[in-house]
């Protein structure tokens, strides 16, 4: 198993960001543009970061950790049909699909995100994590949740062919509700009464609490973060294995 | 040999459901055999069933010795890499990829004196896909 997953890596990268002649740059401009793009819009309007003091710096942190959940989300939908072909190999399972896909993502969103930081470092000069163990256990808790979300997402893609869109509409307010660009405490409590349903958001305000000192926002709860992520993966492991196999097109 | 025993598989069809095998109990025993059937009737299910890549709906197969991935059924191999990257894969999932490029030239080079026996060429490399030219 391992031996296909590690093949199914090397495959993958290879296919994926080999293609397209920047490749693996893609990975790190993408949010680096939401990034610019928000902070445009914000110093447009006047807006300070709600927390510490670079802008840049608070903008990245919401929209690295949420394009990590995003990114596994997605692709671990495509990862039966992109792989179809390659299924046809019997040592070739589906969940080595999943967990090639899963670690590949991880480890890519990883990069840009290290990558984006140190170099609002060098920049900015914004200091490094505060409690980088507290950061560490916040990314492990958004990739823990996109791989369930990816995984249910693939196994309600081969029962119900119009899931992928359904599952568009449902995700698309994520982006706005899940404080890539505000942190609950400066909302009113009737919002914030609605919000604390997203998962997302608890684990870009844990992000927050671990990059900044002295930042302590009441409002994450770990286990509904960790329960959401462990629930979707343990019900998306499990459609895997006992649902009829499905239509894979 | 290869055997089912009682093995029962259906596909969703549209609305309804089409049986491929039903409840079948059979024994292959070592030679060549062919497969006939009209469009539809589970030759490719039966070869992929036995090759392990799809799951009975119920009862077992067992086979002795080892069964290769069915062959020539336009899966497996990716277009949009190389021969070479192909068969990297393959050798890599089958655990015979000794981490040496040489390893897999050696192996190419084995198939492509194979398939002139058979006057084939075989291009692999660095060509975007693999050609079989005759």
């Amino acid at each position: 198993m391992a031996r296909v997953i590690a093949a199914l890596l090397l495959r993958e990268t290879r296919v994926r960001f080999g293609r397209a002649q920047i490749g693996y740059l893609w990975a790190i401009i993408e949010p680096l543009a939401g990034v610019l793009i928000l902070a445009f819009v914000f110093q447009m309007i006047g807006r300070a970061p709600n927390v510490g003091h670079s802008l840049y710096l608070f903008l990245a942190i919401g929209m690295l950790g949420f394009s990590l959940q995003r990114r596994l989300a997605v692709q671990l939908s495509n990862a039966f049909n992109a792989n179809r072909a390659l299924l046809y190999f019997p040592v070739v399972q589906r969940i080595d699909t999943l967990i090639a896909r899963g670690i590949l993502e991880t480890a890519t969103s990883l990069l840009s995100m290290m990558i984006i930081i140190a170099g609002l470092m060098l920049i900015e000069g914004v200091p490094p994590p505060a409690h980088l163990d507290i950061f560490a256990t916040g990314i492990a808790a958004l990739a823990l949740l996109g791989f369930g979300l990816g995984t249910v997402n693939a196994i309600l893609g081969i029962h119900f062919s119009s899931w992928s869109h359904i599952e568009g509409l449902i995700s698309r307010p994520l982006f706005l509700m899940s404080g890539v660009f505000f942190t609950p405490d400066m909302l009113p409590s009737v919002l914030t009464d609605v919000l604390t349903w997203n998962p997302i958001l608890h684990g870009i305000e844990w992000l927050r609490y671990g990059y900044y000192e002295g930042y302590r926002p009441d409002f994450i709860s770990v286990p509904y973060l960790l329960g959401w992520g462990l629930v979707t993966t343990l019900v998306g492991l499990a459609g895997e294995r006992y649902l009829p196999p499905g239509n894979v097109s | 040999m290869i055997q089912l025993i009682d093995v029962s598989k259906a596909y969703k069809v549209g609305r309804g459901r089409k049986n491929i095998l039903t409840t079948a109990t059979l024994t292959f025993e070592r030679r060549n055999i062919a497969v006939i059937g009209q469009n539809g009737a589970g030759k490719s299910t039966l070869l992929r069933l036995i090759a392990g890549a799809e799951r009975p709906d119920r009862g077992r197969i067992v086979t002795a010795g080892r069964v290769s991935w069915p062959l020539g059924f336009s899966g497996g191999f990716n277009g949009s890499t190389t021969g070479v990257d192909n068969t990297r894969f393959i050798s890599r999932i089958y655990g015979q990829d000794h981490g040496s490029r040489t390893g897999v030239r050696a192996r190419v080079l084995r198939a492509r004196r194979l398939l002139r026996h058979a006057r084939v060429d075989l291009f692999l490399g660095h060509a975007r896909a693999t050609r079989l030219r005759h």
